[in-house]
């Protein structure tokens, strides 16, 4: 579904991405984790499009096609989703409104219908449960006067209804309570099968508590250090990042 | 004829175009006269002049217009009728050119005693509460324009609310302009006095049908009683081609509540000069803005909120949003005078930047002479958030929505202020149509 390959990036001339490898397929988990500034969330915002970073070097293959030709919402119509660590407030726009324009321009993507309003509704309806969130989120203006959780809740919900092939969690985990990302980790789960694929950016290992990756890969520095299966969060999790830089600090080449 | 060695100036022409006015009651024949007096022999305002500093007539010096009323059978357009706000179905006064149309008009279902009519002729009768009232607010220093509304002035609105009545739905005052091969000049005036505990509500709107030049300078009068209440909505959506110079005053008593939100988006020049002056004790005015300016349109709004009282609070929220080569100009004065102690002052001028080639000019100008006083100001000049940008873009968005969606939630808190849902409903169609038609070749991200 994607592959990165020997990915250079830079933001106001400063390289932040050192030649990123990495291979994604459908129905996989992958957790990127890293101490705080290696690039975890700068890999993320690149896949997705962010103007602010460059691409110097390599490249980043979706569904075959480069994915540095295109603009973020053509990206986003394709089927790449990306959570936001820190949600934005739109004004002036409700929650539901934005959703359903999101969605029908990924259904018109699709040469599918527009649905109208009240089929969007009942659309909907269903996915709230799915992160147990309260219908009267859907009428306010898009994480306006939400709290850190409500805002994370409704990225998941966002990537609920969008339903994309490739989600990127950015710090989806971030900040929240035992709760709040117990129902997030639970949405996600059910939300990954075997067509999509999920990028989870952390920074703690607590969410793959909920959440089984397939792969982690610990990013430091601009670079994949060091990747392996789930026993591999747990290591980190004991011996801290500095592990990993000491052990690997000649080259780290991910498979 | 004119004798076209003898060089005149442009409001000479103005008036003299008109030829004698027809003689009424001593008042307004005095009142006339005097307005003329005035600006006979005067030159329009330049640059060179601070209130004009970016806001230049020379253009609209060098046109020739005819007055409106000569136009014998204007081209109108057969959906007039869409034009009138559902709220305002039942009373509504509708100018076509600036002529009163008593075909399109409508004054039903009004409580006992209001009186909503064309302006000359209630003066024709000599209706003493107009005759009182009339010329009395829109003064301001050096200024050619409400003297030359006054000496040529024929219809206009006239609303008097007797004491303790409310008018539960709005009252539209529609003013056609439409779409004529001759350039044609319209001085419409209107006079609203609301008595003691009086409630309404007035939409003036000026709407052009075509792509034509004409001069639209309206003088609107507002007479506030004391513990009287009024909403006044203003949208200016004239041709493209169009001036449009208005002057709005109004005279606010003891525990009233005057409420102004002028929308401006038409017009290749448009200059309104505001104007409340509270002049009594516990006494609220808003005077809030909402101007779209693209092409090469000009909008300058100048504002006077004059604290003269005690306890008295004003609110003043101006939005402008700015694409292609647009220009905004925005001169917000506010007076605090000795006697107005505990002075709540409001006044925020935000400018939103679509494109690289437009300019927004932001002047507050706060004279305060109480020492007990709370004014807060602030201009600020910005484009679209980047952060939202993207975020919309990640959500599929195209570039034309996100900046539609982006556009209509800066202007969102001045037309959510409107108490007519038609008009929020119109406004954000506006906000639709103005985004789309951008030019701008600035990408969002």
């Amino acid at each position: 579904m994607l592959t990165i390959k020997n990915l250079h990036a830079t933001v106001e001339g400063e390289e932040i991405l050192k030649g990123i490898n990495l291979e994604i397929k459908a129905g996989e988990i992958h957790a990127i984790m890293g101490p705080n500034g290696s690039g975890k969330s700068t890999l993320a915002k690149i896949i997705a499009g962010h103007p602010s970073y460059e691409v110097t070097r390599g490249e980043i293959i979706y569904e075959g096609e480069d994915l540095a030709e295109m603009d973020p919402d053509e990206r986003a119509r394709k089927g790449v989703f990306m959570a936001f660590q820190y949600p934005v407030e739109i004004p002036g726009v409700s929650n539901s409104m934005l959703m359903r324009e999101s969605y029908n321009e990924i259904r018109k993507e699709q040469g599918l219908d527009p649905l109208d309003p009240l089929e969007f509704e009942d659309y909907i309806t269903e996915k709230l449960n799915l992160v147990e969130m309260d219908a009267k989120f859907l009428e306010r203006n898009v994480n306006a006067g939400f709290s850190g959780g409500e805002k994370k809740r409704n990225e998941i919900l966002q990537m609920a209804v969008l339903n994309p092939r490739l989600s990127l969690l950015d710090e989806t985990d971030s900040g929240l309570d035992i709760d709040a990302l117990r129902i997030v980790s639970e949405g996600i789960n059910k939300l990954s099968g075997k067509e999509n694929a999920v990028m989870l950016v952390t920074h703690y290992q607590r969410i793959l508590n909920y959440i089984t990756p397939d792969y982690v890969h610990v990013l430091v520095n601009g670079q994949i250090q060091k990747s392996g299966g789930k026993e591999l969060a747990i290591k980190l999790e004991e011996h801290g990042y500095e592990w990993v830089t000491a052990k690997t600090e000649v080259n780290g080449e991910a498979k | 004829m004119t004798d076209i060695t003898k060089e005149t100036n442009f409001l000479d022409r103005m008036i003299d175009s008109h030829g004698p006015m027809q003689t009424g009651y001593d008042r307004v024949t005095e009142l006339r006269r005097k307005a003329a007096d005035d600006i006979t022999g005067r030159d329009l305002p330049t640059t060179r002049h601070e209130e004009w500093k970016y806001c230049s007539l020379k253009k609209l010096s060098r046109e020739s217009f005819i007055p409106a009323a000569e136009i014998a059978q204007p081209d109108l357009p057969d959906n007039i009728a869409d034009y009138i706000y559902p709220e305002a179905e039942h009373h509504h006064l509708t100018f076509i050119n600036g002529v009163y149309s008593e075909k399109w008009s409508k004054t039903d279902k009004l409580p006992q005693g209001v009186i909503v009519a064309n302006l000359a002729d209630v003066l024709d009768e000599g209706n003493p509460v107009a005759l009182e009232h009339i010329g009395q607010y829109a003064r301001w220093e050096d200024d050619p324009f409400v003297p030359l509304n006054t000496s040529v002035f024929r219809d206009g609105a006239f609303i008097h609310v007797p004491a303790s009545v409310k008018i539960e739905d709005p009252i539209q005052l529609l003013f056609i302009n439409t779409d004529e091969k001759e350039q044609y000049f319209m001085t419409p005036r209107c006079l609203v006095v609301g008595e003691r505990s009086s409630e309404i509500t007035v939409v003036e709107d000026h709407v052009g049908f075509g792509d034509n030049v004409y001069f639209n300078a309206p003088v609107s009068e507002i007479k506030l009683a004391e513990n009287s209440h009024m909403t006044h909505v203003k949208l200016q959506r004239d041709s493209r081609k169009a001036y449009h110079i208005s002057r709005l005053a109004a005279d606010i008593s003891r525990d009233s509540n005057y409420k102004s939100y002028a929308v401006q988006l038409g017009s290749q020049l448009s200059r309104s000069d505001v104007k409340a002056v509270l002049t009594d004790e516990n006494t609220h005015a808003t005077l809030d803005g909402l101007v779209m300016v693209n092409g090469d349109q000009l909008s300058d709004t100048h504002s006077i909120m004059d604290h003269t009282m005690p306890n008295c609070t004003s609110h003043q929220l101006h939005k402008c949003i700015i694409d292609d080569e647009g220009t905004s100009v925005f001169n917000g004065k506010i007076f605090v005078r000795q006697d107005a102690q505990k002075t709540d002052a409001f006044q925020e001028n935000r400018n939103l930047q679509l494109s690289d080639s437009g300019t927004a000019y932001a002047k507050p100008q706060l004279e305060i002479f109480a020492d007990d006083v709370s004014c807060s100001h602030g201009a600020t000049i910005g484009q679209l958030d980047p952060d939202q940008v993207f975020y919309l873009k990640t959500r599929g968005l195209h570039e034309s929505q996100t900046r539609e969606i982006l556009t209509y939630g800066f202007a969102l808190d001045v037309i959510e202020s409107i108490p007519v849902a038609s008009i929020q409903e119109r406004l954000s169609k506006e906000v639709e149509k103005f985004t789309k038609a951008s030019n701008s070749i600035k990408q969002l991200v």
